[in-house]
This record gives C-alpha cells, structure tokens and sequence, in this order.
C-alpha cells in the first residue's frame, strides 16, 4: 500500500490483540489467545471497510481495539496520522467523540426504563453536558435523521420493532457528530426489508456527512451492498483485502470462495452438491502450517510446511495463500 | 388441493386470540400441504405468523393465543381433536421442531447422548444400551462424530452451529414424517448456516422427511426448498414452485421481498425499500391488507379483500405482476 495515500482517515499497522486462553482442551495457566495477529488496513474519509468472517475471527475484537475498547498488544492505530495505540485515557478523550460504536445487538445496548428520548441525548449530556431542552431538540433532530417519527420520543425500547431500534441506536451514535462509525452486525437481526432500509439509510448518511464506516458482517450481499474494500478474516488473521467488486468476482483466497459459496445467492436452484467447508474448530493448529491448511481444499504440501505472508495480487489487492486463485488438487 | 398422500395437510388453519373473541384473526384460514420428501418453506416479514403456525401444528400455541377453526393432518391423521396426552406422545416421535435457539429445547444438565437416547426410549422403547448406541449413530449421522464417541458434553460446551446439528438429530431420531425448522439458522453465521442447511436437505432427500422450514430469507427459500409459501399479516398472499416464484413473482409482496435482497456484485443502485410496517393485526385494512404498501393498487383492492386464484403459482391479487418480471 502507498504511504502517501492516507493523511486523513484511519490507518491501522501489525494490530495484535491477545486475551488469556480459555482453560481446558489441554491448555495451561498463563497460555494467550491471539485474537488479533498483525493486521493492518487503511480507511480514507468517506469511505467503508467491510470486515467479513466466520463467527470468532476477531471482527468486534478488530472493532472495539479500533476503538482503543479492548486493550492492544501491539500495531499501531493511526487517525488523521496520530497514533491512538499509544495515547492514555485523557488524551484519547476528544477522539472518542469523533469515533462511535453501533452495536451488534440494539436491544442488549439499551436500558429498557430509559425513553427514546433519553437514550439519544445521553451521549450529549455526557459528552456537552446540554440542558434539557437543547437535548430534547438535538433528540428530535437525530430521530429524524434516522427516518424515524417523534412520536417515538417517549416510548421504552420494549415498544418499538428490531428496525426501530436499530435506528435508535445510529441516531445515538451520530449523536456526538462522529467522524467514523464502527458497525457490528448492524442488521444480522433484521428481516429483509427492514435491512434495505437501514443499508439505504447508512449509505445517505455517509453520502451527507462524509462519514466513515467500519462495517463488520458475515452477510457478503450486505457488505457488498456498502463496503468498497473488504478485509476477510479468520483466527484474527487477514486472509484476503481489497476491492470488494475484484474480491467477490475473482476471490483469490480459498477461505473467501468457501464464504461467498456459502452465501445463499440471489439466484434460484437446489442447494449445492458440494457441502460447505467444515469450520468447526480441529485439534490444535499444526505448526508452521498456513492458519487455513486444516480447513483447505486446495492444499499442497506446501502449505503445511510455510505460512503464506500476506502479498500483493496487483492494485490493493492483497491475499495471504500460496496458491491465490489457483485450482488445485487437495492432498487432504 | 387433494390431502391424499400427503405427510402434512393443513386447511382452514384460523387462529386468533382467546380473550377477544372478535378481534381480527392472528392467522387466517391458512390451507397448505407438504408431501413426502418435500420442503416447503414459509416465507414473510416480522409478525407475519409464521411460528404461530408453526407452533399450533405442534398443539404448543402460546397462552393467549388459540385455534378458532381448520384442521391439521399429520400422514392423515387429524391432531386437532386428540387429547394432550395423545398429541404428546405424536409430537417427538412422528414430528420434530426446531427452534432458532438450541438452548430453550435442551436440558442444560443432561448430556446430549443422553438426551437423544432418552428421547428415543420414551417413544420407541428397548434397552438403555440400544438407545445409546442409536444416540451416537444419530450423532455421527449429523456430523458430529466428536460427540458421537467417548463420553457424553453438555449443550453449554458446544458451539451454536453444533447445538443446532444436536437438535437436528433430536427432531430426527425417532424417524419422524415430519420436521419444522422455526428460523434455525438465524443465529448462525453464514458458513454454519450453509452447513445446518445443507444437513436439513439431505435428511429429507435420504429419509423422504416432509419439512417445513421458516425463514424470512427468500434466498434461503429458493436455495432449500421445493415450494414457497409466502404469509402477509396473517396471511398466505402467493404459493408455488421455488425456482419459478423466484423468478417470476406475481404477487406484489412477493416481488417486493425479493428486490430487498442485495445482490453479489452490489448492482451499485438503492435496494428496494418496502414502504411503511406491516399493519397490526388490530388494525387491518380494509380490502387487500397489503394495499398500503402495494405499488399495483387500484381503487378496488381498498375494498374487496383478494381470493387465492391459479395462474402460474397460486397468488391472491387483483392487479398481479406480469408473468415474467
Ligand atoms: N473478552 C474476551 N476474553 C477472551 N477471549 C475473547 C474475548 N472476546 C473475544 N474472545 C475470543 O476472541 C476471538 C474473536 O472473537 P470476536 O468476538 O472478535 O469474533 P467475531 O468475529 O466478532 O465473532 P461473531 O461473528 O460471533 O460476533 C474468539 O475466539 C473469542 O472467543
Ligand atoms: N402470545 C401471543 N399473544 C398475542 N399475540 C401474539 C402472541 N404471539 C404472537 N402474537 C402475534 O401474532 C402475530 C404473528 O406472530 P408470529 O410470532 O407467528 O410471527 P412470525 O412470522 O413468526 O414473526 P418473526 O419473523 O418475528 O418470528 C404477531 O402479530 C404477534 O404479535
Ligand atoms: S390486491 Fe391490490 S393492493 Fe393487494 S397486492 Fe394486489 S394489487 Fe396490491
Ligand atoms: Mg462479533
Ligand atoms: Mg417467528
């Protein structure tokens, strides 16, 4: 990737996150987990990530320690050139501002006692400290902004459909006027038509405001839909990064072909003849070996013997396999 | 349509709230049939009353909620007039259920060898061993061969993916004529879900299972299943073939859930929007519930509520989508 590319935006360097290992399945006291190793993307201004992956490969890990939410081990996490990794808490205080979280599950995020209302304008009393008024009158103009009736003002989250309440949770969000908004699953809960809405919405806000997102999902209709480059994961490891059209037309990693024939496509017919891979999680990984070669259905010997390095396919596009595209034989 | 032969025959299905009487049904005279080895799926937004049929096949309506007409006939047998007791005893072995979460239908204390074998025994009899052994048969059969041999695992140290194969194999093993899938899959993320999926289909080609599987997933729909259903608000709007409805759609509401879908590649345009909510069920219109929302309507759909009718899929539509769209 070009140095001079990113001044303004999000660039993040070697990010690694590591959390003490679960006990049991013969791990011993003391033992990490990495959760995160060596990952690295640049996001300009304006534009959005998506992050796609089976469940635990590290997409809210990647989201929260964007976020400095989680702690980070290592890499840097550079916005508009300055490096958040390494800031204290104090110091971090008037980015968090300009950051913002939507969470994966709108109903657990909020407090079923607490009004629309209240659950909008917290942020800005928090963060402005806003009279009451000012806070009812920015509440009405986030709502809004989010396609949403002020009637709704003074009803509980327990009264509003899956749809409006993800919709509360983006007013909050945008409530501080963020500059990134880093999305996590935002309509993995909603039914079809409730997604378009909210994938339509998000892609006028970001026309309107300039925003920047951080889209994790594993729906790749959906992050097609709003992402131009995509950053696919798996065991906290980046397996493939580029532009989502030449991702989804020409996968090069064998992991990013599993995920999209897994995908129930847009077009009718009888489920596939071949299965999907197994993700379910194997022994212990072999040492030395590719992170994918246990799941692979192209390996080679050589994918046993030498962890692929993530290299460049040509135009940002880079992918970590030996054999990128290529159809080969499985040893397996 | 004739119920000869078919595994699941329901037909007039209206169910409705018991406190009051005359409210507007929650589900209305609903009538549809999956034969053997057949998949049909029901398709719908939010409140639609997709588990609400769901559950009243299985005589498991919520509090509150209760048949007020129609039959079910499960291999032609009609459920509706037996005894709990009775009802019990079909529910489990001749028809399974599987819900979106794993975790509500199994004991969080019990092995899940030793759930399945017990749920074997109570229906089928034979000696604890036997049972055992058809548990871990079972297992392997739904690719769980971890569990299948050594010792027994608790639902809590299983992934969600495979509680979700765990229940598979519960609704299965007692060789039921037929499984209803409530939504198994939302949880999952999408290689799980191709995998639990792709695991329902090959039960029901391999065992000549009739399934029912819910899903508000129209791809999902087309991908699976041999016919679709689609309910609005309480309502069956269009039936046919899967491959031929995808394509060719005409009830309006049919065609509107499909273009929500984004596409692989992003067409690069807006996605469909379905304007406004679905109506509450104490608040039908008048006429075509789906008039407000409808881009086809004309004055007449304002009052006369649409009959199922037959051209191509079976739709109920005055002011159809052409024939190929
Ligand atoms: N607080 C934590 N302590 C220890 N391990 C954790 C913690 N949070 C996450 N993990 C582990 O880190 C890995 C990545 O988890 P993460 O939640 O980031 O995955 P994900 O891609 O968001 O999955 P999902 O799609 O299920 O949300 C998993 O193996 C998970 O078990
Ligand atoms: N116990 C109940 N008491 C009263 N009304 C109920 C009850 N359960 C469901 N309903 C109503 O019946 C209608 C159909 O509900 P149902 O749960 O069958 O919808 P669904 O299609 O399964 O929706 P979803 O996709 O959200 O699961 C809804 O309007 C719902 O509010
Ligand atoms: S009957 Fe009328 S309102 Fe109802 S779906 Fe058809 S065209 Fe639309
Ligand atoms: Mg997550
Ligand atoms: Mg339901």
């Amino acid at each position: 990737m070009r140095e001079d590319v990113v001044s303004s935006g999000l660039r993040v360097e070697g990010l690694s996150v590591e959390y003490a290992a679960k006990r049991g399945l013969g791990r011993t006291r003391g033992d990490t987990h990495k959760a995160l190793a060596d990952v690295g993307f640049i996001l300009p201004t304006g534009q959005t990530l998506g992050v796609v992956g089976e469940s635990g490969s590290g997409k809210t890990t990647l989201g929260h320690a964007v976020l400095r939410m989680t702690p980070v081990s290592r890499g840097r996490i550079l916005w508009d050139g300055v490096d958040l990794a390494t800031l204290s808490d104090r110091d971090l205080r008037p980015y968090r501002r300009q950051m913002q979280l939507v969470f994966q599950d709108p109903y657990e995020a909020m407090n079923p006692r607490m009004s629309i209302g209240r659950i909008i304008a917290e942020p800005l009393l928090l963060a402005y400290g806003l009279d009451r008024h000012a806070r009812r009158e920015q509440a009405l103009r986030l709502l809004k902004q989010v396609g949403l009736d002020e009637s709704l003002l003074g009803r509980r989250p327990r009264a509003l459909s899956g749809g409006q309440r993800q919709r509360v949770t983006l007013a909050r969000a945008l409530a501080t006027a963020p500059r990134l908004l880093v999305l996590d699953e935002p309509t993995s809960g909603l039914d079809v038509s409730l997604q378009a809405r909210v994938l339509n919405l998000l892609r006028d806000l970001q026309t309107d405001k300039g925003l920047s997102y951080l889209f994790i999902s594993h729906d790749l209709a959906a992050v097609a839909y709003i992402a131009q480059r995509l950053l696919v994961l798996f065991q906290g490891r980046v397996m493939e990064q580029g532009p989502t059209d030449a991702l989804l037309r020409h996968p090069a990693h064998p992991y990013t072909a599993a995920l999209l024939a897994a995908q129930p496509s847009a077009v009718p017919g009888r489920a596939p003849k071949d299965p999907a891979p197994a993700m379910n999680p194997v022994a212990d990984p072999v040492p030395g070996a590719c992170v994918y070669y246990q799941w692979c259905g192209k390996a080679l010997p050589r994918c046993r013997m030498e962890a692929p390095d993530l290299t460049s396919l040509g135009a940002d596009h880079l992918v970590a396999c030996h054999y990128p595209g290529h159809e080969t034989t499985s040893i397996h | 349509m004739t119920t000869d032969g078919l595994t699941l025959a329901v037909s007039g299905l209206t169910l409705g709230l018991t406190r009051d009487r005359r409210a507007r049904p929650l589900v209305e005279d609903l009538s549809f049939g999956v034969a053997r080895g057949e998949m049909l799926a029901f398709v719908g937004e939010s409140g639609s009353g997709k588990s609400l049929t769901a559950a009243a096949i299985f005589g498991l309506l919520p509090a509150g909620v209760q048949r007020i007409a129609g039959s079910i006939r499960v291999n032609g047998s009609e459920l509706t007039t037996l005894s709990e007791r009775r009802l019990r005893a079909w529910r489990g072995r001749d028809m399974g259920l599987i819900f979106q979460n794993p975790l509500t239908a199994l004991s969080p204390s019990v092995g899940v060898q030793a759930q399945i074998a017990e749920t074997y025994r109570v229906h089928k009899g034979g000696t604890r061993d036997a049972a055992r052994a058809r548990a871990r048969a079972l297992l392997a059969e739904v690719g769980l061969k971890a569990l299948a041999t050594g010792g027994d695992s608790y639902p809590h140290q299983l992934s969600g993916g495979m509680r979700q194969r765990v229940m598979i194999a519960l609704a299965a093993a007692c060789d039921p004529a037929l499984i209803v899938a409530d939504e198994p899959t939302t949880a999952l993320d999408v290689l799980i879900q191709a995998q639990i999926l792709d695991l329902l289909a090959r039960l029901q080609r391999e065992r000549g299972l009739a399934v029912v599987f819910i899903t508000h997933d129209l791809r999902l729909a087309a991908r699976y299943a041999d016919r679709i259903l689609v309910l609005y608000a309480g309502r069956a709007v269009e039936e046919g073939d899967a491959a031929q409805f995808f394509t060719a759609p005409r009830h309006p509401y049919s065609r509107a859930l499909r273009d929500a879908i984004p596409t692989i590649p992003a067409t690069g345009g807006r996605l469909t929007e379905i304007p406004g909510q679905p109506p509450e069920p104490r608040a039908l219109p008048a006429g075509c519930r789906f008039a407000p929302r409808c881009p086809n309507v004309g004055d007449d759909c304002r009052r006369t509520e649409p009959a199922m009718t037959f051209d191509g899929t079976r739709f109920a539509c005055l002011h159809p989508c052409a024939k190929m769209s």
